[in-house]
């Protein structure tokens, strides 16, 4: 009996295999969603999925005279599930432009999927080089990895003085290694002296060995290219040891829990990263910031991910508008065409499918996130 | 490496070690017993970190009662996971026993993940544990010096009650011949219910200690620590409590001292600590102390 | 018949491939080429967890080293140097790249390296007993991961590897899905196949009937590591990219999944639940999905997917531990006698007479000649259990075509003087020699191997498994046909297998359970699972018998007839028995020479007769102080 029952099921799953469609009803434009919604980087997709729908109120979702509709697919943070989830966008709901994925790893599978057929996918934070490089339908909204570190490296070297440095990074995240990599390059190139470099992985709790080994070497800044949560403990641990050297991040960090976890700890911590909302130049990026607040509180920090998930629905509105068609190869090339549009994050212009856009520095001043500076490409 | 930091690092080590030491010791208590990898083990060390987090930032109760308070409940829910998901598979094949001891440490995780959040969070530690304390040329963490004091007291508290208290023996008695020990009359099932409560309360008392130090909590603490810890458990001689204290010291030190000596090699960490249990296995599989054990046929 | 059947049906996959191919998207048929990867996947992981017994947590590692061999011969050039923007990539991958019809070649030599990989984790988890597999596999997913991240040159670290060109197409994954499972199916259905089922029944009785424990578990290792690497290289080609995150975990537990509710040790149920879960994946991923109703965000029921899946793993193995398909295996005959076109007699196996027997060797024959001679003798053999001294300076020496009696009191360590002889136990001190050889210290199989058999006191048969699988087990000692062959179905083995059948049912009959031998050897009733233990022993073609406590639990009548088979046996196969009884009336029928053990020391020896009235034996038995 079972196993006319699992014959049964296996039969059921063969007929599935062949339809699954859904009906998409052909007037209205589709922007398909590729999010992390589930899965290890959860936080970042539904962060990106909120921003998504708060910037839908602001700029309406209609282009050529027609409306504009969001399809959300989840990748579960799997690789997988991100090229298939681009392939249904594409196969089913003839979605115009993907946006998404938040992490790199995931893009490097859905762009491939969307080079093929393309369609354009434009990516709110992934920072990895590779994942544009040499694709004509792989966009992303953020700067790259190497220069938000040459950026930091060259503030370290001069605005602060420095003239030895240590990196920690995060062996396990391209993010965090192609920071540390890019990070020493500049600073050695400046006449900085890289005095350490330790490792740790995702998901690490004890870092003493290295920190007491960075310990040793008295470097005058130590640089932390890290996710908020390893970064956190490990400046924590850090302080514990007696270290006091000022310690540098980048945008992995900018979040709250950074500053929940670190305590007083990160009190002094600076990082890069692509915005804050006193530098929000835009009238865009003012309005956002005010709705953000009526919606979720007023001292409710504003999230990045989002603002870059906004971000990519406003380039992607304009260049449809500009392409004056939905043909995904004609947005494609007006995403490609985008010079100083403004948007959430600032003016944003578009060079080989990466965005150029404002260094924006930030520090931890009583709790909080201060904004302290912001340099210009 | 000055001596400053050799005193550090040798700190560091010792610290980390006696956590995975407490950790170790469930295992082998457990396996030495039923001849099962509580896979789980490391998650409920995770519980009773959470347990503690909530006394404390939600019913305000002082920090030690608290700590108390959790290593008492997270006993609890050691013995119920015994009690519902291992009993009623206990004469089943072995394989299946695993899966389930897996099945249930995914559980824990996840279950975790849906309730409290992925995000971690902030663990208050007492001042006591916070401050900074010298140690010749050495700035130590007062916490690092802490671990390692109680690991040890806990560590005689246990030896106690397994060679000196009539549980104990009973305990010695199941994981030499559990059939025997039935026939004599005793009660099998409250034995390993004993076992699983002191294993498990060893492991809140890890896990807060652990949250103490790394002053950061989430549903996923447990994986890493609890695998290093099982690798422990093997490298000193599974079954053997002494050997699961040797090699929790041992991982601990080695995975310090990697970093320590050779800091271009901090990446491979996890990796050398894997590697190492591999070389056990196949130069002295029945790890330092343990010895072979002898299956009944 | 079936292989035709087999050869049709493939036709027609195939066929029905290439339209899908041409008429459907391409999301379905991304979707199904998944479903195919998985299958690759989940039937290699089943040949170790499900038809050996061994845990591995593995294939995630395996799969890794598969995905990165494929990545580093196939990525072309001018992509490699696009890729190693850190560090530059090494040399030779850097210096050329395989072409596209070379693809078969990547994945073999994936898949060769996993088995390289497999190598490395058997050797030292497998030369013990106990559970060191799974945390060793697990080390060494971990390890292959923090090597991945760390070897920028060889792996590109983190970042990963991308623009691997979309070799992974459906027929790649497909036929390496028929080909994976064919090769294991036909692997497991053969010799092998039957050893790996026979440790995962009772590893003990496995060994004690000739099958290298060792050496058996690496072979189902090896394989499947080798099929997890190729399912690797394939789910590389199919999603273009390899990274460490690719190959975590959670691959791991979602085979685990996969393979459970399957069924542990069906094939038919890895294949059928591994193509389903890719499906089920996808029908399920608008459940999860955050919902917003107005001002309402639902945010889904994040990770709410594992919990539901570790809680279905918990309770499939409490409550339904056999999964959809338990142990049971499709085959064309099966569907043949469902539709009644062939009935289930027709595939009986008539057992040869002739074959039946094992043949007089040249050795059985030298046996026969040099009747009168010691066949086995037993020096000074001493073991200690602790503080517990089980058997003391034993001794004794049985010579050919004797039938020897070892009685005494509960606990007196007549088993344990078994185990000693037959290798599950190595003595203190002393020796055991058999037929010239010094055999102390052997291990069973090897023991087993020089000719001595063995039934158990608490029967060990491989429940499990039918009655004529449980006597083929014994069979696999004299197998000659390397693995290779007996999967492939080359005539060299098949011929093996078929004589091997026969023999094997020649002994079934002989204990009478010729009828039964498609039966479950655990539904049997008691008295026949120790016939069917005696058969199994018999089908090592042994010298020596050693049988514990053979008419245990039966009634007067059968232990009548147990002695005259006994006999019988003897002079049949001119074998030597040894055996231990309570059953007086056994004891006294048939034995020639009875030597009685009290407390590990032999107290008297002599012929049926002079233990009957030796006042020694008297007051051990009945239990009265000594002296």
């Amino acid at each position: 009996m079972k196993r006319m029952v699992g014959i049964f099921v296996c039969a059921m799953f063969l007929l599935c295999g062949g339809g699954f469609a859904l009906a998409a009803d052909p007037e209205p434009i589709v922007i398909g969603f590729n999010l992390e919604m589930t899965g290890q980087v959860a936080a970042y997709g539904q962060a990106g999925w909120e921003g998504a729908n708060l910037i839908k109120e602001i700029v309406k979702p209609e282009v050529l005279g027609r409306p504009v509709v969001f399809r959300l697919l989840d990748n579960k943070s799997d690789r997988v599930e991100a090229a298939n989830a681009a392939a249904r966008l594409i196969e089913h709901d003839k979605a115009v432009a993907i946006i998404g994925t938040t992490i790199s790893g995931n893009m490097l599978a859905a762009g491939e999927v969307c080079e093929k057929n393309k369609v354009p996918i434009i990516g709110p934070t992934t920072t990895n080089p590779l994942t544009t490089q040499g694709k004509k339908y792989v966009f992303r909204a953020c700067f790259i990895d190497p220069f938000q570190a040459r950026i930091a490296a060259t503030y370290c070297y001069r605005d602060l003085g420095a003239k030895t440095a240590a990196i920690l990074s995060d062996i396990s995240n391209d993010y965090c290694v192609a920071l540390g990599k890019f990070f020493q390059e500049q600073f050695e190139a400046l006449g900085g002296k890289v005095v350490s470099v330790t490792y740790c992985k995702a998901g690490d709790q004890d870092y003493s060995a290295q920190l007491t080994e960075i310990k040793s070497k008295n470097p005058d800044v130590i640089y932390i290219p890290n996710y908020y949560t390893e970064a956190a403990l490990a400046i924590r641990q850090a302080r514990d040891l007696g270290i006091t050297q000022p310690v540098f991040g980048a945008d992995g960090i900018a979040t709250e829990e950074f500053l929940a976890i670190g305590g007083p700890a990160v009190e002094g911590v600076q990082h890069t990263t692509f915005w804050h909302e006193k530098a929000a130049v835009t009238e865009i990026g003012k309005k956002y910031v005010e709705l953000y607040k009526q919606k979720f509180g007023q001292d409710k920090e504003v999230n990045v991910f989002g603002a870059l998930t906004a971000d990519c629905y406003l380039i992607v509105m304009d260049a449809i508008r500009r392409a004056g068609s939905a043909d995904p190869t004609a947005v494609a090339q007006a995403i490609e065409d985008t010079e100083n549009l403004e948007v959430v994050t600032g003016p944003v212009t578009i060079e080989n499918g990466d965005a150029i856009k404002p260094v924006v520095f930030r520090v931890v001043k009583n709790g909080r996130w201060e904004y302290s500076s912001i340099v210009y490409p | 490496m000055n001596l400053e930091a050799l005193i550090q690092q040798l700190m560091n080590g010792l610290s980390l070690g006696s956590l995975y030491a407490l950790i170790a010791i469930g295992y082998t208590m457990v396996y030495g017993i039923l001849r099962l990898i509580n896979f789980a083990h490391g998650d409920i060390f995770m519980v009773g970190a959470y347990c503690a987090f909530f006394f404390v930032a939600i019913f305000r109760l002082p920090w030690f009662l608290s700590a108390l308070l959790a290593i008492g409940l997270t006993a609890l829910v050691g013995m119920s996971v015994e009690r519902i998901a291992y009993r009623p598979v206990r004469n089943a094949p072995r394989i299946s026993a695993l899966i389930t001891a897996l099945g249930v440490s995914f559980f824990i995780e996840n279950l975790g993940l849906v309730t409290v959040g992925a995000r971690p969070k902030a663990f208050a530690r007492p001042e006591i544990m916070a401050k900074v304390v010298k140690i010749g040329p050495a700035a130590v963490s007062a916490v690092s010096i802490w671990v390692p004091i109680l690991s040890v007291l806990l560590l005689l508290a246990l030896m106690y009650v397994i060679y000196r208290t009539k549980a104990g023996m009973a305990m010695r008695a199941v994981s030499t011949d559990i059939e025997t020990t039935r026939l004599m009359g005793a009660d099998v099932d409250r034995i390993i219910a004993l076992t699983f409560a002191l294993g498990s309360a060893l492991a809140a008392a890890g896990g807060i200690m652990w949250a103490c130090k790394y002053p950061q909590i989430n549903p996923l603490m447990g994986i890493y620590p609890g695998w290093k810890a099982f690798t422990a458990a093997v490298v000193g001689g599974i079954g053997n409590i002494t050997g699961a204290m040797l090699g929790g010291l041992l991982i601990g030190m080695v995975e310090i001292m990697t970093v320590a000596f050779f800091p271009g090699l901090s990446g491979y960490r996890d990796g050398i600590i894997f590697t190492l249990l591999l070389v056990f296995l196949l130069v002295k599989p029945t790890g330092i102390l343990g010895e072979s054990l002898k299956e009944k046929v | 018949m079936s292989n035709l059947l087999t050869v049709v049906s493939v036709g027609v996959l195939f066929v029905f491939l290439w339209w899908a191919n041409n008429n459907l998207d391409q999301f379905a048929l991304r979707v199904m080429r998944t479903g195919a990867v998985y299958i690759v996947a989940a039937v290699a992981y089943n040949l170790v967890n499900g038809i050996t017994g061994q845990f591995s947590l593995g294939p995630n590692g395996f799969m890794a080293i598969g995905g990165y061999a494929m990545a580093l011969l196939m990525l072309p050039l001018e992509q490699k140097k696009f890729v190693w923007f850190l560090e530059p990539q090494m040399w030779p991958f850097n210096s050329f790249s395989l072409p596209g019809e070379l693809f078969v070649v990547a994945l073999i030599v994936g898949g060769l390296l996993g088995a390289l990989g497999a190598l490395i984790v058997g050797i030292p988890s497998f030369r013990l007993r106990g559970d060191y597999l799974a945390i060793a596999t697990f080390g060494f997913g971990e390890i292959i991961f923090v090597l991945a991240n760390n070897l920028i040159p060889l792996t590109n670290g983190p970042l990963g590897i991308k623009g691997i060109p979309e070799y992974a197409d459906i027929y790649w994954c497909f036929g390496s899905a028929v080909v994976a499972t064919l090769f294991v199916k036909n692997l497991v259905n053969s010799s092998y196949g039957r050893a790996m089922k026979g440790i995962r029944e009772d590893e003990i009785a496995a060994e004690a009937m000739g099958v290298n424990i060792f050496r058996t578990k690496m072979q189902a290792f090896l394989v499947s590591g080798f099929f997890a690497a190729v399912a690797g290289g394939l789910l590389g080609a199919l999603v273009t990219t390899v990274s460490p995150t690719l190959f975590t975990f959670m691959m791991t537990f979602n085979l685990l999944i996969i393979i459970v509710l399957g069924g542990l040790g069906s094939i038919t149920g890895s294949v059928i639940t591994a193509f389903g879960f890719a499906v089920a994946m996808e029908l399920l991923r608008v459940m999860e999905a955050p919902i917003n109703i107005g001002p309402i965000h639902l945010p889904g029921i994040a990770g709410m997917r594992m919990v539901i899946f570790s809680v279905l793993l918990i309770v499939l193995m409490i409550f339904w531990r056999r999964g959809l398909f338990g142990q049971w295996d499709f085959s064309w005959n099966w569907l043949l006698s469902k539709i009644g076109i062939t009935s289930k007699a027709a595939e009986a196996i008539s057992p040869v007479e002739q074959n039946g027997a094992p043949r007089p060797t040249a050795t059985s024959v030298r046996a026969e000649a040099q009747e009168g001679g010691v066949l086995m003798s037993l020096q000074n053999l001493t073991i200690r259990f602790g503080g517990l001294v089980a058997v003391s300076d034993f001794s004794l020496d049985i010579k050919k075509g004797e039938i020897v009696g070892l009685i005494g009191p509960n606990g007196a360590g007549k088993t344990t003087i078994f185990n000693i002889i037959t290798g599950q136990y190595t003595p203190d001190s002393g020796h055991v020699f058999f037929d010239g050889s010094d055999i102390t210290g052997w291990r069973p199989d090897l023991i087993a191997r020089a000719g001595i058999a063995r039934t158990f006191q608490n029967i060990r048969l491989f429940g499990e498994l039918s009655v004529l699988d449980n006597v083929l087990v014994s069979e696999h000692l004299g197998i000659k046909s390397s693995l290779l062959t007996a999967a492939l179905g080359l005539p060299r083995y098949l011929s093996e297998e078929r004589e091997a059948r026969s023999r094997a049912m020649a002994l079934l009959k002989l204990v009478g359970l010729a009828d039964l031998y498609d039966v479950q050897a655990g539904a049997l009733p008691y008295g026949q699972q120790r016939q069917l233990e005696i058969a199994r022993a018999l089908a090592t073609h042994p010298k020596l018998l050693l049988l514990d406590e053979p008419a245990a639990g039966m009634n007067p009548e059968e232990t009548k007839r147990l002695m005259t088979f006994i006999r019988e046996l003897r002079d049949r196969f001119s074998l030597t028995i040894f055996l231990i009884e309570h059953h007086m009336e056994v004891v006294m029928g048939i034995c020639e020479r009875i030597r009685v053990l009290d407390y590990g020391v032999s107290i008297a020896e002599g012929t049926p007769k002079e233990i009957q009235t030796n006042p020694r034996v008297i007051a051990a038995y009945l239990g009265e102080e000594e002296g």
